[in-house]
């Protein structure tokens, strides 16, 4: 299963932060690209300074996260991304339910920049 | 809702053939003795509700969302007006619903408080053993269940945890690439849709020339997107066959989580009452019960330790009053496991009696203990010796304690962990 977001983002002077969170206990895995070029990876994403302003303007930056139900507990499935630091703070998220346990979920989410 | 494995040695397998010895000094009794009670009977239950009952229900219903849980109740109470007849209930509250914010982390490394909330079970059950006449009782029992302490994750599960973690970081690329032909297939799809409304505004004017250009774009966007679909087939045969494997990992994880080490801390509450003629009016209390224990695993060498407390608090049988605590130390080695184990027991009884104008109630105890060693092999696949000795249960109006040493060679066999009735 994979869930697809796309989306803008409306950048200013400040630097732009991104947090990205794997919810419900489970366990995965995020690559974050700006413009194709890997700038963070790991199982969770916190406080990362994608750029300012026209560094950044009109470029795109891509969240892709890999989810499986390891939590015995509930077959919910999230991915929670935070963009701060620029016209307004957004909180995008993307959800979804597996249908047997230790599936796995793909998200992928392009923020345009503008 | 998070369970801990107390498995022990040759505790898997029913269908057992026991051969054993057993020397027991033999006891007058002067009144009612206290009951015996094992250390196994005095680990904290999952389900407290069940265990009060004295039910051991093989269909318990386990809502995970409020809807299902709202439903249910309704639906086997009608509306709240009736007690249904032999229904078993458990659910975890936190489970029922989201949480976007619970990283990994929190769920497998909890704080106390998390650790609390995430554990935390409710179980509700009835028990109606006479189901022929309408006015008899009904036994219906309420209990909760939480863990402050649930240890942390084993080698084993940090090593499957690896695995996973080492197929997961091998995946984004793939996914990009289904990503970007979904999106272009997507886009093809609007596109076709725009040429096929413009081709019918060519067809309507009769423009031969715009007719013949927007039928070569749709056939060759056509031919895009049936390239595009192929390509997403295989790409997502590929994501398919990773994800089987992770699942296999996953599940894994799941039954090693199971076997956690560290310090685990259980507690237990429940209260029972019966209710004439299936109606929650004219209820009374009945039982009672608290359960603690707090355990500590060592994973090399393989060590537990263990303490347990029970009380129970019985209004209709006075003889079932009691408070009790025991502890064992288990170390497996290979084959070999040894373990000490000791319990008290502290029945009670309350007698109210009248003097005169005031009346005056009496707290009665009588107390006995039980300490046994235990030397447990596994001399083949399904062959066990067992050696125990220790003293066992004080009768009462007895000066000693009865020795306890046996020999046995327990015979297992079945593939299966449980024999179903026919």
């Amino acid at each position: 299963m994979l869930v697809r977001l796309r989306e803008s983002y409306i950048v200013g002077d400040r630097t732009v932060i991104l947090d990205v969170t794997i919810g419900n206990g489970q366990r995965g895995y995020i690559e974050v690209l700006l413009n194709g070029t890997l700038i963070a990876s790991g199982p969770r994403i916190s406080g990362l300074a994608v750029g300012a302003d026209a560094a950044v303007a009109r470029q795109k930056l891509r969240i892709t996260a890999t989810v499986t139900d390891t939590n015995v507990d509930t077959n919910h499935t999230s991915v929670t991304y935070t963009l701060s630091g620029g016209a307004a703070t957004q909180k995008f998220q993307s959800t979804h339910d597996v249908d047997s346990a230790g599936d796995t979920v793909d998200y992928d989410a392009i923020f345009l920049l503008l | 809702m998070r369970r801990i494995s107390y498995s022990f040695f040759a505790s898997r397998i029913v269908g057992v053939i026991l051969l054993s010895a057993g020397i027991a000094e033999a006891q007058s009794s002067a009144s009612t003795p206290p009951k015996e009670v094992e250390l196994d009977n005095l680990h904290t239950p999952t389900s407290p509700a069940f265990t009060l009952l004295g039910v051991s229900p093989t269909d318990i219903a386990r809502p995970s969302t409020p809807r299902a849980l709202a439903t249910d109740l309704v639906s086997k109470t009608n509306r709240g007006s009736i007690i249904p007849n032999n229904y078993a209930l458990e659910f975890a509250p936190y489970w029922l619903v989201s949480h976007p914010s619970l990283s990994y982390q929190e769920y497998t490394d909890p704080s106390p408080v998390q650790s609390v909330m995430q554990s935390f079970s409710i179980s509700f059950g009835t028990s109606r053993p006479d189901t022929t006449s309408d006015t008899a009782s009904t036994g219906l029992a309420v209990g909760i269940r939480f863990l402050p302490l649930a240890g942390h994750a084993s080698a084993k599960f940090r090593d499957l945890e690896q695995n996973l973690d080492s197929i997961q970081r091998t995946r984004p690329d793939l996914i990009r690439h289904q990503a970007d032909l979904l999106d272009e297939i997507d886009a093809a799809g609007v596109e076709l849709g725009q040429l096929r409304a413009e081709l019918a505004t060519a067809l309507a004017a009769h423009d031969t020339r715009r007719i013949t250009n927007l039928k070569e774009q749709i056939a060759a966007s056509g031919q895009l997107v049936e390239k595009a679909k192929d390509t997403s087939t295989t790409v997502e045969a590929t994501l398919k066959t990773q994800a089987d494997l992770m699942r296999s990992i996953a599940r894994d994880m799941g039954k090693a989580d199971v076997e956690r080490v560290g310090a685990f801390l259980e507690l237990a509450t429940a209260v029972a009452g019966v209710f004439p003629a299936g109606n929650f009016d004219g209820g009374k209390l009945s039982r009672l019960g608290a359960w603690g224990t707090f355990s500590y695993r060592m994973e090399s060498p393989h060590l537990d330790v263990i303490s347990l407390l029970r009380f129970l608090r019985d209004l209709r049988q006075e003889d079932q009053n009691a408070l009790e605590f025991g502890g064992r130390l288990l170390w497996l080695h290979d084959y070999l496991g040894l373990s000490a184990e000791w319990v008290s027991r502290t029945a009670y009884n309350v007698d109210a009696s009248q003097q005169g104008n005031a009346s005056k109630r009496t707290l009665t105890f009588a107390s006995s203990s039980r300490a046994v060693g235990v030397i447990e092999y596994r001399a083949a696949d399904a062959i066990y010796v067992t050696l125990s000795f220790g003293r066992d249960y004080k009768k009462l109006g007895a000066e000693r304690h009865p020795l306890v040493a046996g020999f046995g060679v327990q015979f297992l066999y079945g593939d299966k962990p449980v024999v179903k009735l026919p």
